[in-house]
């Protein structure tokens, strides 16, 4: 019976907006009725009374739904010109910021791996790394497209699996990082060894895959 | 007992408050609450209740959270904030000074005595 109110909320949330509010909602409601439910059948009530009732005491949630779309809509009332001129900024400040990582070789070239160029060329990077964040931060936010990662993220949060991935690929990267350190100072030879940071968005895609696979398999 | 479910409907927000006073709550306890106060007479729907939510909650009269129970059951548990506490105090004596002025208007003992007066 209890399966049966369960598949009853999931018939009523598909008109729902897919949002993480939605679901959380649901699984609110879906606990509520649950309650309510018990309760009858602690009461003495048949379970075909208890599950009519308790069904019945969700009510109309047409209202509610619209407050989930609502939020979803707030985006569109910004004016089009407002999210152009962002959008135009935007875009500008990421083409600066990717100038300057090409650029950040330079003074390295042109220096011959004295200290001061490689300070310099960490310093370039870290400005246009700073620009990214802030490009980043300072983003008209899309609630609708927001709300969908937001709900993945928060899917991705229940899910063991990615919680295992993340773990590795963190660790993997702190190994990346601390074998490019290692193999630059000893061999000296900073002009190729950035190419580890390469290796390693390899190895982390390699990794995504697997476990692609292997939850396909699954099921 | 016949009652206006219309007039306790504009009265949902504050309804909801005032167990949060004391303590937090999850919306099944604070509906529970409700019908046991009135013996059966009145229980809100979950739609009506998780709007009321909704709506106090962007209103900054409440926040929620998740509790994290070890067995099971998932609950959303809703706490009231000073902003909350000081809208319930005020739709309460609006609500007592309304309650006031109906009884006044509804009572047709006075204006006999005054027609008899005249």
């Amino acid at each position: 019976m209890k399966e049966r109110i369960r598949r009853y909320i999931e018939s009523v949330f598909d008109q729902a907006p897919k949002t993480k509010q939605a679901m959380e909602l649901k699984e609110e409601i879906l606990q509520n009725i649950l309650d309510k439910y018990d309760d009858l059948i602690a009461e003495g009530v048949s379970e075909e009374v208890a599950y009519n009732n308790a069904i019945a005491s969700i009510g109309n949630v047409d209202e509610l739904f619209d407050t989930l779309q609502m939020q979803m809509d707030e985006f569109y009332q910004y004016p089009a010109y407002e999210l152009d001129k962002r959008r135009q900024r935007s875009a500008a400040i990421i083409a600066l910021a990717v100038m300057m990582y090409i650029v950040s070789f330079i003074p390295v070239i042109l220096f011959d791996d004295s200290p001061i160029a490689i300070c310099m060329m960490f310093l370039i990077i870290a400005l246009a790394t700073g620009m990214i964040i802030y490009d980043q931060k300072t983003k008209i936010r899309h609630p609708k497209l927001d709300m969908m990662q937001e709900y993945e993220a928060w899917q991705e949060k229940h899910d063991d699996t990615k919680k295992l991935r993340r773990a590795i690929t963190s660790c993997m990267w702190l190994i990346i990082t601390a074998f490019y350190f290692w193999i630059s100072f000893t061999t000296g030879s900073w002009h190729i060894t950035w190419i580890t940071f390469l290796i390693g968005s390899a190895i982390e895609e390699m990794i995504k895959a697997l476990f692609d696979l292997v939850r396909r398999r699954d099921l | 007992m016949s009652i206006a479910a219309d007039l306790i409907r504009g009265h949902t927000d504050v309804i909801i408050l005032a167990p949060l006073i004391h303590h937090d709550s999850y919306g099944y306890e604070i509906n529970k609450a409700i019908q046991t106060k009135t013996h059966h007479e009145y229980e809100l729907k979950e739609a009506t209740l998780y709007t009321a939510f909704k709506r106090l909650e962007e209103s900054g009269c409440i926040n929620s959270y998740w509790g994290d129970e070890n067995k099971g059951a998932r609950r959303k548990y809703y706490s009231i904030t000073h902003y909350g506490r000081e809208t319930y105090i005020r739709l309460l004596e609006e609500w007592k000074n309304t309650k006031q002025m109906i009884d006044i208007l509804l009572d047709l003992k006075e204006e006999q005595h005054h027609e008899r007066k005249d």
